[in-house]
Protein backbone atom coordinates (compact mmCIF):
# COMPACT_ATOMS: atom_id res chain seq x y z
CA UNK A 1 0.00 0.00 0.00
CA UNK A 2 0.90 3.35 -0.56
CA UNK A 3 -0.13 6.39 0.45
CA UNK A 4 0.41 10.35 -0.39
CA UNK A 5 0.69 11.66 3.71
CA UNK A 6 -1.48 14.37 4.54
CA UNK A 7 -0.34 15.92 7.84
CA UNK A 8 -2.65 18.99 8.09
CA UNK A 9 -1.67 21.95 10.12
CA UNK A 10 -1.57 20.59 13.62
CA UNK A 11 0.12 17.35 13.39
CA UNK A 12 2.95 19.71 11.38
CA UNK A 13 3.15 22.30 13.62
CA UNK A 14 2.69 21.54 17.29
CA UNK A 15 1.42 17.98 17.79
CA UNK A 16 4.78 16.22 16.50
CA UNK A 17 3.90 12.90 17.99
CA UNK A 18 0.86 12.03 15.42
CA UNK A 19 3.34 12.03 12.72
CA UNK A 20 6.24 10.81 14.72
CA UNK A 21 4.44 8.09 15.57
CA UNK A 22 2.57 7.02 12.26
CA UNK A 23 6.13 7.27 10.38
CA UNK A 24 6.87 4.62 12.70
CA UNK A 25 4.69 2.39 12.77
CA UNK A 26 2.78 2.36 9.54
CA UNK A 27 6.11 1.42 7.11
CA UNK A 28 6.27 -1.95 9.57
CA UNK A 29 2.73 -2.83 8.16
CA UNK A 30 3.66 -2.44 4.93
CA UNK A 31 2.34 1.09 4.04
CA UNK A 32 4.68 3.12 2.08
CA UNK A 33 4.16 7.20 3.25
CA UNK A 34 4.64 9.31 0.50
CA UNK A 35 5.62 13.25 0.73
CA UNK A 36 2.92 15.45 -1.38
CA UNK A 37 4.58 17.82 -2.56
CA UNK A 38 3.59 21.66 -1.80
CA UNK A 39 0.58 20.77 0.11
CA UNK A 40 -1.07 23.08 2.26
CA UNK A 41 -4.00 24.01 4.72
CA UNK A 42 -6.81 21.48 3.95
CA UNK A 43 -8.92 25.24 4.49
CA UNK A 44 -11.00 23.44 7.05
CA UNK A 45 -10.92 25.98 9.78
CA UNK A 46 -11.66 28.98 7.13
CA UNK A 47 -14.57 27.07 5.84
CA UNK A 48 -16.47 29.48 8.84
CA UNK A 49 -15.33 32.60 6.40
CA UNK A 50 -15.59 31.88 2.95
CA UNK A 51 -17.22 28.52 1.58
CA UNK A 52 -15.09 29.00 -1.80
CA UNK A 53 -11.84 29.52 0.15
CA UNK A 54 -12.09 26.33 1.82
CA UNK A 55 -13.17 25.06 -1.09
CA UNK A 56 -10.40 25.91 -3.17
CA UNK A 57 -7.63 25.49 -0.64
CA UNK A 58 -8.96 21.35 -0.16
CA UNK A 59 -9.29 20.94 -4.05
CA UNK A 60 -5.54 22.17 -4.37
CA UNK A 61 -4.34 19.05 -1.97
CA UNK A 62 -6.41 17.22 -4.11
CA UNK A 63 -5.29 18.21 -6.97
CA UNK A 64 -2.04 17.51 -5.67
CA UNK A 65 -2.36 13.91 -5.29
CA UNK A 66 -3.95 13.71 -8.64
CA UNK A 67 -1.21 15.03 -10.15
CA UNK A 68 1.35 13.11 -8.28
CA UNK A 69 -1.02 10.03 -8.58
CA UNK A 70 -1.29 9.68 -5.17
CA UNK A 71 -4.10 8.44 -2.92
CA UNK A 72 -4.45 10.25 -0.04
CA UNK A 73 -4.03 9.45 3.84
CA UNK A 74 -4.82 12.53 5.78
CA UNK A 75 -3.80 11.76 9.56
CA UNK A 76 -6.32 14.58 11.04
CA UNK A 77 -10.20 14.17 11.05
CA UNK A 78 -11.21 17.68 9.94
CA UNK A 79 -8.60 17.13 6.69
CA UNK A 80 -10.24 14.01 6.03
CA UNK A 81 -14.00 15.36 6.53
CA UNK A 82 -12.81 18.17 3.85
CA UNK A 83 -11.22 16.25 1.43
CA UNK A 84 -14.57 13.71 1.52
CA UNK A 85 -17.02 16.87 1.33
CA UNK A 86 -14.78 19.06 -1.49
CA UNK A 87 -14.36 15.41 -3.81
CA UNK A 88 -18.34 15.46 -3.58
CA UNK A 89 -19.03 18.66 -4.42
CA UNK A 90 -16.81 19.04 -7.06
CA UNK A 91 -18.18 15.69 -8.92
CA UNK A 92 -21.73 16.73 -8.73
CA UNK A 93 -21.10 20.55 -9.54
CA UNK A 94 -19.43 21.10 -13.12
CA UNK A 95 -20.07 25.05 -12.38
CA UNK A 96 -18.01 24.79 -8.69
CA UNK A 97 -15.19 22.64 -10.56
CA UNK A 98 -14.84 25.11 -13.40
CA UNK A 99 -14.63 27.96 -11.02
CA UNK A 100 -12.03 25.86 -8.66
CA UNK A 101 -10.05 24.76 -11.91
CA UNK A 102 -9.60 28.60 -12.73
CA UNK A 103 -8.44 29.35 -9.76
CA UNK A 104 -6.10 26.51 -9.73
CA UNK A 105 -4.91 27.38 -12.79
CA UNK A 106 -2.26 29.91 -10.84
CA UNK A 107 -0.26 26.91 -9.84
CA UNK A 108 -1.11 24.68 -13.02
CA UNK A 109 -3.54 22.43 -11.20
CA UNK A 110 -6.67 21.17 -11.96
CA UNK A 111 -8.87 19.09 -9.94
CA UNK A 112 -11.69 16.37 -10.98
CA UNK A 113 -12.28 14.86 -7.49
CA UNK A 114 -11.12 11.40 -8.24
CA UNK A 115 -8.56 11.08 -5.84
CA UNK A 116 -8.83 7.99 -2.94
CA UNK A 117 -9.22 9.50 0.60
CA UNK A 118 -8.67 6.83 3.48
CA UNK A 119 -8.87 7.37 6.85
CA UNK A 120 -6.20 5.94 9.08
CA UNK A 121 -9.22 4.12 11.17
CA UNK A 122 -9.95 2.01 7.70
CA UNK A 123 -6.12 1.52 6.60
CA UNK A 124 -5.59 -0.09 9.80
CA UNK A 125 -9.12 -1.79 10.86
CA UNK A 126 -10.05 -2.64 6.73
CA UNK A 127 -7.04 -3.10 5.02
CA UNK A 128 -4.46 -4.11 7.60
CA UNK A 129 -6.88 -5.95 10.32
CA UNK A 130 -6.78 -6.70 13.73
CA UNK A 131 -5.14 -10.21 13.15
CA UNK A 132 -2.47 -9.17 11.27
CA UNK A 133 -1.68 -6.04 13.73
CA UNK A 134 -2.11 -9.14 16.14
CA UNK A 135 0.23 -10.91 14.61
CA UNK A 136 2.64 -8.16 14.07
CA UNK A 137 3.23 -6.75 17.13
CA UNK A 138 5.94 -8.62 19.92
CA UNK A 139 4.45 -7.09 23.07
CA UNK A 140 0.88 -6.71 24.28
CA UNK A 141 -0.87 -4.28 26.46
CA UNK A 142 -1.88 -6.91 29.56
CA UNK A 143 -4.37 -5.71 31.99
CA UNK A 144 -4.86 -1.87 30.69
CA UNK A 145 -8.07 -0.71 29.62
CA UNK A 146 -8.83 2.04 27.49
CA UNK A 147 -11.60 4.02 26.30
CA UNK A 148 -11.87 5.18 22.80
CA UNK A 149 -12.26 8.92 21.11
CA UNK A 150 -12.68 8.74 17.24
CA UNK A 151 -13.43 12.20 16.86
CA UNK A 152 -17.05 13.64 15.22
CA UNK A 153 -15.39 14.37 11.66
CA UNK A 154 -14.52 10.36 11.92
CA UNK A 155 -18.28 9.39 12.70
CA UNK A 156 -20.53 12.31 10.76
CA UNK A 157 -21.94 13.32 8.78
CA UNK A 158 -22.61 9.62 8.25
CA UNK A 159 -24.20 10.57 4.82
CA UNK A 160 -20.90 11.74 3.76
CA UNK A 161 -19.14 7.86 3.90
CA UNK A 162 -17.25 7.91 7.48
CA UNK A 163 -14.74 4.93 8.58
CA UNK A 164 -17.35 3.78 10.80
CA UNK A 165 -20.65 3.45 11.44
CA UNK A 166 -22.29 6.74 13.05
CA UNK A 167 -24.14 5.32 15.74
CA UNK A 168 -22.67 2.79 17.15
CA UNK A 169 -18.72 2.82 15.71
CA UNK A 170 -16.35 -0.57 16.83
CA UNK A 171 -13.49 -0.28 14.47
CA UNK A 172 -10.99 1.74 17.10
CA UNK A 173 -12.17 -0.99 19.75
CA UNK A 174 -11.62 -3.74 17.62
CA UNK A 175 -7.67 -1.96 16.82
CA UNK A 176 -7.01 -1.56 20.92
CA UNK A 177 -7.91 -5.14 21.08
CA UNK A 178 -5.86 -6.23 18.92
CA UNK A 179 -2.95 -4.92 20.75
CA UNK A 180 -3.63 -7.46 24.06
CA UNK A 181 -5.77 -4.57 26.03
CA UNK A 182 -8.99 -3.94 26.76
CA UNK A 183 -11.83 -1.83 25.60
CA UNK A 184 -15.12 -0.81 26.94
CA UNK A 185 -17.51 1.83 26.18
CA UNK A 186 -18.57 4.75 28.17
CA UNK A 187 -21.53 7.09 27.90
CA UNK A 188 -19.51 10.12 26.55
CA UNK A 189 -17.72 7.92 24.54
CA UNK A 190 -19.25 9.89 20.81
CA UNK A 191 -18.97 13.34 22.03
CA UNK A 192 -17.07 16.25 20.96
CA UNK A 193 -13.74 17.26 22.09
CA UNK A 194 -14.89 20.69 22.00
CA UNK A 195 -11.96 22.08 19.29
CA UNK A 196 -14.72 23.81 17.39
CA UNK A 197 -15.42 26.53 19.75
CA UNK A 198 -11.50 26.82 21.55
CA UNK A 199 -11.13 30.01 19.80
CA UNK A 200 -14.72 31.64 20.21
CA UNK A 201 -15.51 30.12 23.45
CA UNK A 202 -12.21 28.93 25.27
CA UNK A 203 -13.89 27.87 28.60
CA UNK A 204 -16.77 26.29 27.40
CA UNK A 205 -14.48 24.14 25.23
CA UNK A 206 -12.22 23.41 28.10
CA UNK A 207 -15.27 22.06 29.83
CA UNK A 208 -16.60 20.10 27.08
CA UNK A 209 -13.05 18.51 26.82
CA UNK A 210 -12.28 18.16 30.67
CA UNK A 211 -15.83 16.11 31.34
CA UNK A 212 -14.77 13.21 29.23
CA UNK A 213 -11.20 13.02 31.06
CA UNK A 214 -13.15 13.53 34.32
CA UNK A 215 -15.76 10.44 33.42
CA UNK A 216 -13.22 7.95 32.04
CA UNK A 217 -10.98 8.73 35.23
CA UNK A 218 -14.24 7.99 37.01
CA UNK A 219 -15.18 4.90 35.37
CA UNK A 220 -11.46 3.35 35.93
CA UNK A 221 -10.23 3.54 32.74
CA UNK A 222 -6.42 3.27 32.38
CA UNK A 223 -6.10 5.98 29.31
CA UNK A 224 -7.92 7.52 26.26
CA UNK A 225 -6.90 6.54 22.38
CA UNK A 226 -7.65 8.76 19.92
CA UNK A 227 -5.97 9.34 16.33
CA UNK A 228 -6.99 12.68 15.53
CA UNK A 229 -4.56 15.63 16.24
CA UNK A 230 -6.99 18.25 16.69
CA UNK A 231 -8.57 16.36 19.58
CA UNK A 232 -5.65 15.49 20.76
CA UNK A 233 -4.61 19.05 21.21
CA UNK A 234 -7.75 19.20 23.36
CA UNK A 235 -7.15 16.04 25.76
CA UNK A 236 -3.62 16.01 25.90
CA UNK A 237 -1.94 19.10 24.53
CA UNK A 238 -4.91 21.56 26.92
CA UNK A 239 -5.21 19.01 29.60
CA UNK A 240 -3.14 21.47 32.26
CA UNK A 241 -5.74 24.61 31.15
CA UNK A 242 -8.17 21.82 31.69
CA UNK A 243 -7.03 20.90 35.17
CA UNK A 244 -6.66 24.56 36.07
CA UNK A 245 -10.63 25.25 35.63
CA UNK A 246 -12.24 21.85 36.98
CA UNK A 247 -9.85 20.59 39.66
CA UNK A 248 -6.91 17.26 38.81
CA UNK A 249 -9.78 14.92 38.74
CA UNK A 250 -9.41 15.58 34.75
CA UNK A 251 -5.30 14.49 35.31
CA UNK A 252 -5.77 11.51 32.56
CA UNK A 253 -3.51 9.70 30.01
CA UNK A 254 -4.35 10.35 26.42
CA UNK A 255 -2.81 8.67 23.75
CA UNK A 256 -2.35 8.16 19.78
CA UNK A 257 -3.35 4.95 18.44
CA UNK A 258 -0.30 4.75 16.73
CA UNK A 259 2.01 5.15 20.05
CA UNK A 260 0.80 2.28 21.69
CA UNK A 261 0.87 0.57 18.73
CA UNK A 262 4.15 1.32 18.00
CA UNK A 263 5.15 0.21 22.07
CA UNK A 264 3.93 -3.27 20.71
CA UNK A 265 5.86 -3.28 17.92
CA UNK A 266 9.02 -2.65 20.39
CA UNK A 267 9.48 1.14 19.14
CA UNK A 268 11.71 3.24 21.32
CA UNK A 269 9.01 5.48 23.16
CA UNK A 270 10.99 8.53 21.78
CA UNK A 271 10.46 7.98 17.87
CA UNK A 272 6.83 7.52 19.19
CA UNK A 273 6.87 11.05 20.92
CA UNK A 274 5.66 9.31 24.67
CA UNK A 275 7.86 12.36 25.70
CA UNK A 276 5.74 14.86 24.03
CA UNK A 277 2.17 13.84 25.65
CA UNK A 278 1.47 16.53 28.21
CA UNK A 279 -1.35 14.23 29.88
CA UNK A 280 0.63 11.74 32.90
CA UNK A 281 1.03 8.96 29.68
CA UNK A 282 4.21 7.73 32.60
CA UNK A 283 1.80 5.99 34.82
CA UNK A 284 0.97 3.45 31.71
CA UNK A 285 3.89 3.29 30.34
CA UNK A 286 5.60 1.86 33.29
CA UNK A 287 2.76 -0.78 33.78
CA UNK A 288 3.16 -1.48 30.34
CA UNK A 289 6.92 -2.41 30.88
CA UNK A 290 6.09 -4.13 34.19
CA UNK A 291 3.98 -6.59 32.47
CA UNK A 292 6.11 -7.11 29.82
CA UNK A 293 9.22 -7.47 31.67
CA UNK B 1 -37.76 41.33 21.39
CA UNK B 2 -40.55 42.20 19.75
CA UNK B 3 -40.12 41.40 16.07
CA UNK B 4 -41.46 43.88 13.29
CA UNK B 5 -41.96 43.61 9.31
CA UNK B 6 -39.67 46.24 8.97
CA UNK B 7 -36.97 43.95 10.34
CA UNK B 8 -37.79 40.73 7.85
CA UNK B 9 -35.76 40.62 5.01
CA UNK B 10 -37.62 38.36 2.43
CA UNK B 11 -34.27 37.32 0.50
CA UNK B 12 -32.70 36.51 2.95
CA UNK B 13 -33.72 32.68 3.68
CA UNK B 14 -32.66 32.30 -0.04
CA UNK B 15 -29.22 33.47 0.12
CA UNK B 16 -28.55 30.75 3.34
CA UNK B 17 -30.43 28.29 0.87
CA UNK B 18 -28.00 28.55 -1.93
CA UNK B 19 -24.34 29.08 0.06
CA UNK B 20 -25.61 25.82 3.11
CA UNK B 21 -27.45 23.83 -0.30
CA UNK B 22 -29.58 23.08 2.80
CA UNK B 23 -33.62 23.30 2.24
CA UNK B 24 -33.60 25.55 5.77
CA UNK B 25 -37.78 26.27 5.47
CA UNK B 26 -38.55 22.49 6.12
CA UNK B 27 -37.55 23.39 9.54
CA UNK B 28 -40.29 22.21 11.49
CA UNK B 29 -39.09 23.87 14.66
CA UNK B 30 -39.23 20.51 16.69
CA UNK B 31 -36.17 21.43 19.02
CA UNK B 32 -34.21 18.17 18.26
CA UNK B 33 -31.40 20.17 17.16
CA UNK B 34 -31.05 22.48 20.37
CA UNK B 35 -31.81 19.52 22.65
CA UNK B 36 -28.85 17.43 21.41
CA UNK B 37 -26.56 20.44 20.88
CA UNK B 38 -23.09 19.60 23.30
CA UNK B 39 -22.04 23.48 22.71
CA UNK B 40 -25.64 24.86 23.39
CA UNK B 41 -25.32 23.40 27.05
CA UNK B 42 -22.54 25.84 28.05
CA UNK B 43 -22.89 28.35 25.85
CA UNK B 44 -25.83 30.61 24.09
CA UNK B 45 -26.18 28.90 21.39
CA UNK B 46 -29.84 27.63 20.60
CA UNK B 47 -29.65 26.10 17.31
CA UNK B 48 -33.58 25.96 16.76
CA UNK B 49 -33.80 30.05 17.80
CA UNK B 50 -31.23 30.66 14.94
CA UNK B 51 -32.92 28.36 12.25
CA UNK B 52 -36.66 30.07 12.77
CA UNK B 53 -35.18 33.42 12.57
CA UNK B 54 -33.05 32.77 9.40
CA UNK B 55 -36.62 31.50 7.98
CA UNK B 56 -38.20 34.47 9.21
CA UNK B 57 -35.83 36.76 7.53
CA UNK B 58 -34.38 38.82 10.30
CA UNK B 59 -30.81 39.04 8.92
CA UNK B 60 -29.42 41.14 11.21
CA UNK B 61 -30.34 39.55 14.26
CA UNK B 62 -28.69 36.32 13.08
CA UNK B 63 -25.66 38.00 11.55
CA UNK B 64 -25.11 39.89 14.47
CA UNK B 65 -25.25 36.68 16.90
CA UNK B 66 -22.18 35.86 18.84
CA UNK B 67 -24.03 32.43 18.93
CA UNK B 68 -23.75 31.66 15.26
CA UNK B 69 -19.60 31.09 16.41
CA UNK B 70 -20.49 29.03 19.19
CA UNK B 71 -21.55 25.83 17.16
CA UNK B 72 -18.29 23.12 16.77
CA UNK B 73 -19.55 21.45 13.73
CA UNK B 74 -19.70 18.23 15.42
CA UNK B 75 -22.71 17.35 13.32
CA UNK B 76 -24.94 15.37 16.27
CA UNK B 77 -27.90 17.77 15.41
CA UNK B 78 -27.50 16.54 12.03
CA UNK B 79 -27.48 13.04 12.93
CA UNK B 80 -31.23 13.81 14.85
CA UNK B 81 -32.47 16.26 12.53
CA UNK B 82 -35.84 14.57 11.65
CA UNK B 83 -36.08 16.65 8.57
CA UNK B 84 -32.67 16.02 7.48
CA UNK B 85 -31.36 19.08 7.01
CA UNK B 86 -27.37 19.90 7.76
CA UNK B 87 -27.31 22.53 10.72
CA UNK B 88 -23.74 22.87 10.60
CA UNK B 89 -23.51 23.54 7.11
CA UNK B 90 -26.40 26.27 7.52
CA UNK B 91 -24.48 27.83 10.49
CA UNK B 92 -21.21 28.06 8.41
CA UNK B 93 -23.14 29.56 5.80
CA UNK B 94 -24.74 32.38 7.78
CA UNK B 95 -21.49 32.88 9.11
CA UNK B 96 -20.05 33.30 5.67
CA UNK B 97 -22.85 36.09 5.22
CA UNK B 98 -21.82 37.63 8.42
CA UNK B 99 -18.54 38.17 7.36
CA UNK B 100 -19.11 39.53 3.98
CA UNK B 101 -21.35 41.76 5.38
CA UNK B 102 -18.54 43.08 7.53
CA UNK B 103 -18.89 41.58 10.78
CA UNK B 104 -15.70 40.16 11.88
CA UNK B 105 -15.83 36.76 13.12
CA UNK B 106 -13.99 36.06 16.80
CA UNK B 107 -9.58 37.38 16.47
CA UNK B 108 -9.01 33.22 16.33
CA UNK B 109 -10.33 33.19 12.89
CA UNK B 110 -8.62 36.00 11.76
CA UNK B 111 -5.00 34.78 12.94
CA UNK B 112 -6.05 31.38 11.23
CA UNK B 113 -6.87 32.94 7.81
CA UNK B 114 -3.91 35.92 7.48
CA UNK B 115 -1.40 32.83 8.64
CA UNK B 116 -3.04 30.83 6.02
CA UNK B 117 -2.08 33.37 3.33
CA UNK B 118 1.07 34.21 4.43
CA UNK B 119 2.81 30.30 5.26
CA UNK B 120 -0.38 27.86 3.84
CA UNK B 121 -0.69 26.56 7.23
CA UNK B 122 -3.09 27.79 10.16
CA UNK B 123 0.13 28.91 12.19
CA UNK B 124 3.88 28.64 12.01
CA UNK B 125 5.49 25.19 13.35
CA UNK B 126 5.64 25.52 17.08
CA UNK B 127 7.76 24.44 19.67
CA UNK B 128 6.94 22.78 22.17
CA UNK B 129 7.61 22.55 26.07
CA UNK B 130 6.96 18.57 27.21
CA UNK B 131 6.06 17.71 30.39
CA UNK B 132 9.63 17.26 31.76
CA UNK B 133 9.91 21.26 30.33
CA UNK B 134 12.37 20.49 27.87
CA UNK B 135 12.01 21.76 24.28
CA UNK B 136 11.46 20.44 20.97
CA UNK B 137 10.73 21.93 17.28
CA UNK B 138 10.38 19.74 14.01
CA UNK B 139 14.19 20.15 13.73
CA UNK B 140 15.33 18.96 17.10
CA UNK B 141 12.61 15.93 16.35
CA UNK B 142 14.33 15.17 12.60
CA UNK B 143 10.97 15.92 10.71
CA UNK B 144 11.20 17.38 7.41
CA UNK B 145 10.22 20.96 6.64
CA UNK B 146 6.91 22.32 6.81
CA UNK B 147 4.93 20.88 3.71
CA UNK B 148 3.74 24.32 1.52
CA UNK B 149 3.33 25.33 -1.69
CA UNK B 150 6.24 25.50 -4.03
CA UNK B 151 5.74 28.81 -5.01
CA UNK B 152 3.85 30.95 -2.62
CA UNK B 153 3.41 33.94 -4.84
CA UNK B 154 1.57 32.06 -7.49
CA UNK B 155 -0.69 30.32 -4.20
CA UNK B 156 -1.53 33.93 -2.53
CA UNK B 157 -2.85 34.74 -6.35
CA UNK B 158 -5.41 32.58 -6.23
CA UNK B 159 -6.36 33.34 -2.68
CA UNK B 160 -6.08 37.18 -4.01
CA UNK B 161 -8.68 36.09 -7.19
CA UNK B 162 -11.49 34.87 -4.29
CA UNK B 163 -11.07 38.45 -2.58
CA UNK B 164 -11.27 37.19 1.40
CA UNK B 165 -8.26 39.33 2.24
CA UNK B 166 -10.06 42.23 1.36
CA UNK B 167 -12.94 41.29 3.23
CA UNK B 168 -10.75 40.17 6.49
CA UNK B 169 -7.97 42.86 5.84
CA UNK B 170 -4.26 42.36 6.47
Amino acid sequence: MRFGLFLGCYAQTEQYACELSARQVLPKLDIDLVEIKGAGCCGFPLNSIDNLTWTYLTARNLALCEDQHLDMLPLCNGCHLSMCEVKQKLQANPALRERVNGLLASEDLSCEGTTRVRHIIEVLHDDIGPERIQKTISRQLVGLEFGSHYGCHALRPSELGRPDDSRNPMKLEALIGALGARWNVYPERLDCCGAGIAVSAGESSLKIAGTKLERLRAAGFDGLVTTCPFCMRMYDARQEAIGALLGSATSFPVFYYTQLLGLCMGVDQAALGLHLNMSPVSEVIEKFQAATM
Amino acid sequence: MVIRSADLDSNFIQEVTKISGENVKSCFQCGICTGTCPSGRLTSLRSRTIMRKAVLGLRKDVLSSPALWECMICFKCHEQCPRGVNIPAVMLALRNLAVREGILPPEGYLKMAKSVFEEAAVQPPQEVVTRDFESFSRTSLNLPSLSKPTDLSRFSRALGEIGLRKIIGG
